[in-house]
This record gives C-alpha cells, structure tokens and sequence, in this order.
C-alpha cells in the first residue's frame, strides 16, 4: 500500500530500524513507536512528500532519533533495562551451560558404565546412605 | 556542551509549553507554529520534537490522545493530539522563571563587557 507515494514497506523498514536502536522498556519503546507511526502517516498525509527520503528529512534517520529518545529517556529506566538484558543473557548462558555439563556427565558415566560391563562387571550403584544391595540385585556377574 | 544541550531542550520544552497553552494542536502543527512564529528561524526536527513530547507525557506536564481528522488532500487519517495539563502549567511558569533569569544574566555579561571590534 501507498501514501502519497511512500510505501508502507517503507515506513515499516524505518520504524523497524529505530526500533533495533531504542534501548529502553520495552512498554517505553512500543509506546514511543505507536506515536511515531501514528505522526509519520499523518505528516504523509499532510505534506506533499513523494518519497521515504523526504520523511527522513523531515524526522531524521533513525539513528538521530534513536539517539533523540534515549536523551529523552529517563537514563535509570535505559540502565535498568541494560542491565535487565544482561542479566537475561547471563541467567540463559548459565542455564545451557549447566545443561551441557549435566549431558557431558550423563554420557561420561553411561561410558564408564557401558566399559564396567564390557569388562565382565556391573555394578548398579544406589544412592548414597541407602541399605546395601542383596547379592540378588547384582546383575551381570558372571 | 552540556549546558547548551540543556539550555536548547528547556527551550524547546517551554515553547512547546507555551504554544499548548492556546489549546490542543498536534505533533506537525506544534513544530510548524514555532516555526512560523519565529519568523523562520526555529526549525524543530521532528526527529527531535516527539521524543520531546513522549518524555513530557511521561512526565505528566501534557497528555495525548489519538483522533481522526481529515488532512489537507481531504483524507481522513488518525493523528496523536496533545494537551496541557496543570503539572504543565506550573512547569512553565518555572522554566519561564529560569529562562528570564538567563536572559538578564546574558544581558549583564554584555552590559559588563568591553566590546572589541574585529578590526581593532
């Protein structure tokens, strides 16, 4: 679809952009971009601008914008969010790492368990403090 | 720097202020009517008016509202109107304060000054 010549694609590219820029909440930043969209559509309408250049001319790129908000921007609530995706992206890396290890140990012991019984002997181990074993549970002595 | 950068965002806030004070206007006409009034020489980006105006609806001195109004081509397109509110009032009644205080310390630093002409 078209207005006055930009293409919606366009806009949507434009606000995508400034989107990837705005380092904020995230409610902050929809807000924020419900607003702009709302005011490039009508500044389309407006003026007599033939194309996407035109609008950026008139609102700036989207870095300059970007930058524009986040001065703008209470700079606690910028931190804060920063430090909420940092924190994310610890809390994630910890998680795959532990399960990483946890698979590394499951396949280590599996390996030690499977050389155990190539040799002629398997143990089944319990956990440790439960009653010892009947001689029956023991399995795989020749 | 700084305290250019600050000087130029407390005006750009106190004349948004003030045009909101005649009544309700959105994004497009607020920058237009500064424009206009300043007989050309303040030009506000839009790129620099809306985070202006998301941060004073934020900070509660103006609210907005989305409406329909049929644009000058006679198409009928929503557009973000904005409206001052009390907080607004009394923050420009401050910033009014601040920047007359500026105006006559300015005035002072020259009224105090030798002035040097270029040829000299």
């Amino acid at each position: 679809m078209e207005h006055n010549g930009v293409a919606d694609r366009d806009v949507k590219k434009y606000l995508r952009s400034v989107k990837k820029l705005l380092h904020c909440p995230r409610t902050q930043r929809n807000e924020f971009l419900r607003q702009l969209e709302t005011n490039i559509y009508f500044f389309i309408s407006e003026s007599e601008v033939e194309d996407m250049e035109e609008v950026i001319k008139e609102f700036g790129s989207p870095e300059e914008i970007a930058q524009n908000f986040l001065d703008e921007c209470n700079s606690k609530a910028v931190s804060r969010s920063i430090r909420f995706k940092q924190m994310t992206s610890r809390f994630i890396t910890a998680i795959v790492l532990i399960a990483a290890i946890a698979l590394v140990s499951i396949y280590l012991i599996d390996l030690i368990d499977h050389i155990n019984y190539r040799d002629g002997y398997f143990v089944d181990t319990v956990g440790y403090g439960s009653p010892p074993p009947d001689e029956t549970d023991v399995v795989g002595v020749r | 720097m700084a305290v250019m950068d600050s000087f130029k965002k407390g005006s750009m806030e106190m004349l948004t202020l003030l045009i909101l004070q005649e009544g309700d206007i959105h994004g497009y006409k607020l920058s237009q009517t500064i424009t206009e009034r300043s007989g050309g020489v303040l030009k506000i980006q839009e790129g620099s008016l809306y985070p202006l105006l998301y941060r004073m609806t934020e900070a509660g001195t103006i609210s907005c509202h989305n409406e329909t109004a049929e644009t000058k081509f006679g198409r009928k397109r929503p557009r973000v109107v904005y409206h001052l509110e009390p907080k607004g009032r009394d923050r420009l009644v401050m910033l009014k304060s601040e920047y007359e205080k500026i105006q006559e310390g300015i005035r002072d630093v020259f009224r105090n000054s030798k002035e040097i002409g270029y040829g000299a």
